[in-house]
């Protein structure tokens, strides 16, 4: 179909104009002093993300499709690389930009060397996300995949001085490799049988068809390899080391959506290419992707609990969203999508938030460990409560557009027959907002021990954890010449205090928003709508259409006022968490629940050894359940 | 997880592994059996429709010209990663290594390297014109030919010396062909916008089928992918030449 003239020409814009912004400032950085590179950079970030908003509105009626190279499809046979722009994909894109532009503007004062080169690097890693989010050909979206990875591998190391940066970015290099390869493989394999890298038309290529080997090891290669990059259990093992060592700015990036992308690409395989196929069962792959699910919530939650690292913290609270986030997508309903992706955006800007909350912290008091923090928060009030509010977002206090995400997971899971989710999911979420709360009680009231001996729970093992205190912080990178002021008197610039408190603004402002859930549930509807897809992207189809009609989202006043009470109830809990962590009283149930998690904290070795082993390990395991669930 | 314990999981995930892909390639078809509709199709039209006798060229920067693009700045982000990473550090400082016996005069290398490495280095400039210059006739372009012009630098160094080398790839002009490079192939792909078409539509004329200049965007593309790439991979080789010739720990 045929789109307004201004409005197709924002789709190509939409990763033309933040690769040209980096191909110059990459050329050119020494021409420009600091604020103009600083300043560009923001702008192009910033433009990039309105033109994937104009993109989510534009697309909401119906998916654009826009051809590179002008190459249409002829006969149902795609000749080009399309781009299937939809609302979910767009509002992915754009919560990308939002959080590369909160990044850049909080690099202002943050990074001094290596003459801007990050400048160039994040806007290509958005750039890549926005590639990634809106592209329809398979092969289009590996080399996304691997776009968005290279930059990450880089950004990650970027404190290059110091062992624990280098080490977590190999860790990341090598495992978040292996999964490239492996979804080159499953690429190979899927061209091979189809004859075609088009996701609507490998799609209708194996509509009705019966999975065979092939079409196994495809969707295990694929899906595995991505899940690598969701960093689902057991293919996380590279995360924690990865966030607790990058600096902040792109730990943001990495929080907010790296991960969640490998997710949206799990999902638009399954609706685009593996669901049409015949015999396949959809309760089995539910039952496939919920187990997941569950599995990388809980493990994540416990870990953080145990973390007294906070990035660490945060890493293992992000997986743990990332396990929900699955168990949502992995309901296989619209219903279960739009909950999962409003807790995407609602989850990513607080997680951003407290990323950038911890990092003031670090830059005022040159350290992330809860334990030495203890009651030095004095002055730093503002963080303090942003890292407060943000802990309370991820615990879905409403009216923060998480709660709204959640209601509908919520209701997701009542629909499909496993209420009992619920509880699994208030558990999780409790357990990862409990644990940030606790750290911010030890900062800023300067609750629990001072000294915790090495067998209180709450000691988490954190290897090198006094070479990554100040890896990151400007006065290292400036130490040479001159004398730097002792952090206790330095004011936090306010382009570091902004953002986090923008960020949650942002979820506020969305929260109050009338009607989000249903702008999500007609996105996830038209996201999961196969037949549309494959109509729009190649004008043809075969299979059955699916009964039409819009998915009905139960907002009951009633079921709101509900939520709501559970959202408080969530909050609460998570309160009382924090306050169980810290009570003297609860020392011997703290030393009971460290020695039945200690195999776990064990397994997290941060050996790559015993990554890439769990990565084999998992995807076997992935294909023997496909082969389950697909054959 | 004790090395035993892993390799015992190893062992057992690697054959579960090995079955599946085996499972899976004994589902392709065989070698040389058929090539898919795709690619019969695109055989059959590109040398009609794009004058070009390299189907490769117009489907890497044609048909499918948006993936060359995103590896295009796949190369530029490595190289600007390993820029970021191999930077001097704080405790580092840039310093030329010291003779330690100043008494003794460092021999100059031989003529017959210096001739050798002159000619070697402008044979290969020459081939990397040749490669990013046509390839729209035969087998290369722009990724091949920029990666040949790149190795003539590392071929001045292994006849000279560090300082000559420096002054042969100052590295203001390194970077700028890597960033011309890469913002060019947006700038042609904007061109078909401009005209009314979509972006990177082939819009400029195709010629004559076997011409040098022939193919429409695609020999421009092949130019602007070689000075990306001749750029990035003479800031790759400086880099680690730097590392280990120049970059000194600061003593203490």
């Amino acid at each position: 179909m045929d789109l307004g003239v201004s409005a197709s020409a924002l789709v190509p814009a939409s990763i033309a104009v933040p690769l040209a912004g980096a191909a110059l400032m990459a050329g050119f950085s020494r021409l420009m002093p600091r604020w103009a590179r600083d300043l560009s950079a923001i702008a192009i970030a910033l433009a990039t993300t309105t033109m994937t908003l104009i993109l989510m509105a534009a697309s909401a009626g119906r998916p654009m499709i826009y051809w590179f190279s002008g190459w249409r499809p002829s006969a149902g046979m795609a000749i080009g690389i399309d781009y299937a722009v939809g609302p979910l994909g767009a509002g992915m894109a754009s919560l990308a930009g939002v959080l590369a532009s909160a990044a850049l503007v909080y690099c202002w004062r943050y990074f001094d060397s290596a003459r801007g080169r990050h400048h160039a690097l994040v806007l290509i890693f958005l750039a890549g996300s926005v590639d990634f989010c809106l592209t329809g050909d398979l092969f289009n979206l590996f080399v996304a995949l691997e776009l968005v990875a290279v930059t990450a591998f880089a950004l990650t190391g970027y404190n290059a001085g110091y062992p624990a940066p280098l080490q977590g970015a190999i860790n990341f290099a090598v495992t978040n490799s292996l999964g490239g390869m492996t979804v080159l493989m499953g690429v190979g394999f899927l061209y091979a049988r189809t004859g075609s890298l088009n996701l609507a038309q490998i799609g209708q290529a194996l509509t009705g068809r019966h999975a065979d080997g092939l079409v196994v090891a495809a969707f295990a290669l694929l899906t595995g390899g991505f899940l690598v990059k969701a960093a689902i259990v057991p293919f996380h093992f590279w995360l924690p080391d990865a966030y607790g060592s990058a600096p902040i700015p792109v730990c943001v990036l990495f929080a907010g959506v790296m991960s969640e992308l490998g997710l949206f690409a799990v999902m638009r395989l399954w609706v685009t290419v593996f669901s049409g196929l015949a015999g396949g069962s959809g309760p089995r792959m539910r039952a496939v992707l919920l187990g997941f699910g569950i599995l990388t919530a809980v493990v994540g939650a416990v870990m953080a609990l145990a973390q007294l690292h906070l990035k660490r913290m945060l890493a293992f609270v992000t997986m743990s969203h990332l396990g929900i986030y699955l168990i949502g997508v992995g309901l296989l309903t619209p219903l279960g999508l739009a909950g999962a992706s409003l807790l995407v955006i609602g989850d990513g800007l607080a997680k951003s938030a407290l990323f950038l909350g911890v990092g003031v912290v670090q830059h005022q008091r040159a350290s992330v460990s809860e334990t030495k923090l203890r009651g030095r928060g004095r002055g730093l009030a503002v963080t303090g409560g942003t890292l407060v509010l943000g802990a309370l977002v991820l615990a879905d206090l409403p009216p923060f557009v998480s709660s709204a995400g959640h209601a509908l997971l919520v209701d997701a899971a009542d629909q499909a027959g496993l209420p009992w989710m619920e509880t699994v999911i208030a558990l999780s979420v409790i357990a990862a907002s409990g644990a940030v709360l606790r750290a911010a009680a030890r900062i800023w009231l300067g609750w629990g021990d001072t000294e915790i001996s090495r067998t209180d729970p709450g000691t988490a093992d954190d290897p090198g954890e006094e070479a990554e205190d100040r890896a990151d912080t400007p006065v290292a990178e400036r130490a040479q010449g001159s004398q730097e002021p002792s952090g206790q008197q330095r004011r936090v610039p306010l382009t570091m205090m902004l953002p986090p408190l923008a960020l949650l603004a942002i979820g506020l402002g969305l929260g109050l928003t009338s009607g989000i859930a249903d702008h999500a549930a007609a996105a996830a509807a038209a996201f999961s709508d196969r037949a549309a897809y494959a109509m729009a992207v190649l004008g043809t189809h075969s299979g059955s259409m699916p009964p039409g009609g819009r998915i009905v989202v139960p907002v009951s006043p009633v079921a709101s006022a509900g939520g709501v009470l559970t959202d408080l109830g969530q909050v609460l809990a998570a309160l009382c968490v924090a306050g169980i962590a810290l009570d003297r009283r609860a020392l011997r149930f703290r030393r009971a629940l460290a020695v039945g998690t200690g195999w776990l904290r064990r397994l997290h070795s941060g050996l790559v050894g015993d990554q890439v082993t769990w990565l084999a390990a998992g995807l076997a395991l992935l294909a023997a359940l496909g082969e389950w669930a697909l054959h | 997880m004790s090395r035993r314990v892993r390799l015992m999981l190893f062992a057992v995930a690697a054959a579960g592994l090995a079955a599946t892909l085996g499972v899976g390639l004994a589902g392709l078809p065989s070698f040389g059996a058929q090539i898919t509709d795709y690619a019969r199709m695109l055989n059959e039209m590109a040398p009609r429709q794009r004058h070009v006798t390299d189907v490769v060229s117009a489907i890497t920067f044609d048909y499918r010209g948006i993936d060359t693009l995103f590896e295009e700045f796949i190369l530029l982000a490595a190289v600007a990663g390993i820029s970021v990473l191999l930077r001097p550090l704080s405790d580092e400082i840039r310093q030329l290594p010291r003779d330690k016996a100043p008494e003794r005069s460092i021999p100059p290398p031989s003529p017959a390297v210096w001739l050798l490495a002159a000619f070697l280095s402008s044979l290969l400039v020459l081939t990397g014109l040749e490669t990013v210059t046509h390839g729209t006739l035969t087998p290369g372009g722009g990724f091949q030919g920029g990666v040949i012009l790149a190795s003539a630098l590392y071929v001045v160094y292994l006849g000279t010396n560090y300082v000559t080398v420096e002054r042969f790839q100052p590295d203001a002009l390194l970077e700028a062909s890597d960033g011309v490079g890469a913002s060019g192939y947006i700038l042609i792909g904007l061109l078909g916008l401009l005209a009314g078409a979509h972006f990177l539509s082939n819009v400029v004329g195709l010629g004559a089928t076997g011409s040098p200049i022939s193919g429409g965007t695609i020999p421009l593309l092949n130019l602007v992918v070689g000075a990306e790439v001749a750029g990035g991979f003479a800031i790759l080789a400086s880099e680690f030449l730097d590392q280990t010739a120049v970059i000194r720990t600061r003593r203490r």
